[in-house]
């Protein structure tokens, strides 16, 4: 025989205050580990998930990202080489040169200055990147033109179409922006792209930054990969969601800090949350003798408390989900150590993580009224009955 | 019957929940210091890159786009009497690390002529100056590389560059210096980098990063418009801000760390104030009673205030303390190492910290018995007396 939910719903009123100050410490811990997750995961979904698993990213051996990376045009011809590379349309191997510089933009936010990369690409980037989606139209080759990912326009001033920026090592050559494009929201998004041959003019480059090899079968990546870093090209290879995955570890070292931290004060929370529920249990001790006169169990006992601890946790989740919800939407970026430029994310609370903080805040009831509830099965039905 | 003893009884009446307040006190308390003794040590760094008086040149577009290295001419040239700027040093990024290793060391090769006298705080003794100065190989380390790697005085180490040409050179570490914020840095001789540059066909000696060190906060702020205006239209555009400016744009990379920590302050502030004020609200109601008894026997009114109030006070202090004290000594004994962007030697807590930690503690602690305090003094003591409970 179980108690009716009823009676536990009712017994959250009759001591209202405390039940309240109770939900109230859960949904700041909620709303805090919510804000925190969400911002941990936006950042690692805008780098992390980016590349293609059948994509090959070149490097220079010596280099930890494309901005340091520099590839010289005799070994990037051996790359079209390359086993099992997948042939475009025009029967040449999907391998796209990339050169990859940097410059200056302005916040809408605040108008503090960050630094965005720019890709100088051929038409090869858009079979290789081939999740990269255009609104407006694509620069023509040979042209002073550009486009600019959907982040980096949501971010940064003077980014739309028929806007002019001006890029090059010293900022002489004007681009016209002709298009805006979607990369499911990879780190190309706080990206701004431009013909290759443009960019290395602009930028007085005599070399590209990387290469990107479209293979064939993501399964025989491995092979490729050895070609490239073995003696006949010397260069350093890994498939693009690894490259990205190990450039977003390194922004993840705060989120990680952070998170211990929320733990913690979860950890406290824990304790707030017996401390309110042995006040319950000692205030009841002559109703609960009653139930168990009248053949309630003492699983029914125990499983009523733990019932009215779960229900203030999910209460709190609720309210802290509700307080969170103004930092959704939030676009942020920040700055790689790596790369030293910018990737915008935003701030997305999903349902993975609201589910991810009802757990956590159930946990948390659930072990701060398991001691309260266990005390409240062995009352001496008894003595607590004839107590005045 | 004093003060004291009407509190302890009152707190070991309910044991139980003294200690779980007290616990649930004390690990947001701990998360709090930790988090204040951060930014305190944050804003310690910036205090002192304040007093070095220091401008920062770089070019204007982006960091990475090296300047040329004679535009150190240029600017000293501003300033030919020398009343505004001490010395000019070069700095450009070399981004070393020990082969077979991922982690970077924030690595810059300096002009070695007046390396010492911008960077002066790193405290130079004679024989390690000459030795900077002698030796195309010298590299000063911080101290929390040097740990990290354990390295010493004299030792030969050989670091991969990660820009290019991706040099791999050998150096010599004539000094280790735990000056604030350089710890987790290392600088070598850039006129041995840009030689080896040259070898491997980049001959163009550039610099990232120019640091002026200046005579006062207004030649400092003058040098800065100063510079920006000279270059201005010119291939060579700069920005020059000061030292705080400059290492703020690195401090974004951790995503505003001093903000987010101000807010789990903040967070915990909040937490720990309605906890208090809950076990606060029980055990009023529980001893309802027993203060009427008190008023009935003749406690003044501000004798009962003082009794619910400094009980309240009592838990909030303890608890807080139960929290900060062992996180302090436990950070001390361990010394957690703060490798990275961030300037800082070492996690530990600061004396400035505990003493705002307590502070927090003990105005939650007013703040949470003022209510039941106030209840108390105007209960009504015969209808309280009266009352089954």
């Amino acid at each position: 025989m179980t108690l009716p939910l009823y009676y536990n719903w009712r017994n959250l009123f009759v001591r209202k205050l405390t039940t309240l100050l109770t939900v109230a410490v859960i949904a700041v811990v909620v709303a805090a580990l919510i804000v925190l997750l969400s911002f941990g995961s936006g950042m690692k979904r805008s780098v992390g998930g980016s590349g293609h698993p059948a994509n090959l990213l070149v490097l220079n051996a010596g280099a930890t990202a494309e901005s340091t990376s520099l590839i010289w045009p005799e070994d990037a011809r051996l790359l079209v080489q390359t086993p099992g590379a997948a042939v475009g349309p025009d029967g040449q191997p999907l391998v796209s040169l990339e050169i990859v510089v940097q410059t200056d933009v302005r916040r809408l936010r605040d108008g503090s200055s960050a630094n965005v990369a720019v890709r100088g690409v051929d038409d090869a980037a858009l079979a290789v990147h081939d999740q990269v989606r255009i609104h407006g139209r694509i620069f023509r080759q040979g042209a002073r033109e550009a486009m600019v990912g959907r982040a980096a326009q949501s971010l940064y001033r003077g980014l739309n179409i028929g806007d002019r920026i001006a890029l090059g090592r010293s900022r002489s050559h004007e681009y016209e922006i002709v298009g805006v494009f979607e990369a499911a929201g990879s780190a190309f998004e706080s990206e701004i792209w431009a013909p290759r041959t443009m960019i290395a003019d602009s930028y007085q480059r005599r070399f590209d930054s990387s290469a990107v090899i479209r293979l064939l079968d993501p399964g025989r990546i491995d092979e490729a990969a050895a070609y490239v870093n073995g003696p006949a090209v010397r260069l350093k290879a890994a498939s693009e969601p690894e490259y990205y995955s190990q450039l977003s570890d390194q922004s993840q070292q705060v989120v990680y800090l952070v998170l211990g931290l929320v733990i913690i004060m979860a950890a406290g929370a824990v304790f707030a949350v017996a401390n309110t529920m042995y006040a319950a249990v000692d205030g009841r001790r002559r109703e609960i003798a009653m139930l168990r006169t009248l053949g309630f169990s003492r699983v029914a006992i125990v499983a009523a408390f733990l019932i009215e601890a779960a229900m203030i946790a999910t209460m709190a989740c609720g309210l802290g989900i509700a307080a969170s919800l103004p930092f959704s939407g939030m676009r942020r970026d920040f700055l790689s150590p790596v790369t030293h430029s910018v990737t915008g994310f935003e701030i997305v609370i999903t349902p993975g993580i609201c589910l991810a903080a009802l757990v956590a805040a159930i946990l948390v009831g659930i072990v701060g009224a398991a001691a309260p509830a266990a005390r409240a099965a062995r009352t001496p039905i008894v003595r607590a009955l004839r107590r005045g | 019957m004093t003060l004291g003893y009407v509190l302890l009884q009152n707190l070991r009446r309910n044991p139980l929940r003294s200690g779980l307040t007290m616990v649930a006190f004390a690990l947001p308390m701990a998360v709090f210091v930790v988090g204040i003794s951060l930014v305190l040590a944050l804003q310690q760094v910036s205090k002192a890159n304040e007093a070095e008086l220091r401008l920062a040149v770089q070019n204007r577009i982006a960091l990475v786009n090296a300047l040329p290295e004679r535009l150190r001419r240029e600017i000293e040239a501003l300033d030919p009497d020398k009343r505004r700027i001490v010395a000019v040093c070069g700095f450009r990024w070399f981004g070393g690390r020990v082969p077979n290793t991922k982690s970077g060391i924030q690595s810059l090769g300096a002009d070695p002529d007046t390396f010492p006298i911008v960077y002066r705080e790193l405290r130079w003794t004679d024989e390690e100056e000459q030795s900077w100065k002698r030796d195309r190989r010298a590299a000063v380390v911080g101290s929390n590389v040097a740990a990290q790697y354990g390295w010493n005085v004299g030792d030969r180490v050989t670091l991969e560059s990660t820009v290019p040409p991706y040099l791999s050179l050998e150096f010599v570490i004539v000094k280790i210096t735990d000056a604030t914020g350089r710890v987790n840095g290392m600088y070598l001789r850039r006129d041995y980098f840009e030689e080896s540059r040259a070898e491997r066909g980049f001959r163009n000696p550039g610099c990232n990063v120019f640091w002026l060190r200046c005579t006062s906060i207004e030649a400092m702020r003058e040098m800065q418009t100063l510079i920006d205006e000279h270059f201005a239209n010119s291939p060579n555009e700069t920005r020059t801000m000061d030292e705080n400016a400059f290492a703020a744009s690195f401090t974004e990379a951790l995503g505003n760390l001093p903000g987010l920590m101000q807010g789990i302050a903040l967070v915990v502030v909040f937490i720990v104030a309605l906890v208090a004020g809950n076990t606060m609200m029980m055990s009023f109601r529980e001893r309802t009673r027993e203060l009427a008894v008190f008023k009935a026997i003749g406690f003044s009114n501000r004798r009962v205030f003082g009794v619910v109030l400094s009980e309240s006070v009592m838990l909030a202090v303890v608890g807080a303390a139960a929290g900060i004290l062992p996180t302090a000594a436990v950070l001390g004994a361990i010394g957690v190492r703060m490798v990275g962007f961030l300037p800082i030697t070492s996690l530990t807590v600061s004396p400035t910290a505990i003493v705002i930690a307590m502070c927090i503690a003990l105005s939650v602690g007013v703040a949470a018995g003022l209510v039941p305090a106030w209840q108390a003094i105007r209960l009504n003591t015969v209808s309280a007396l009266r009352r089954v409970g």
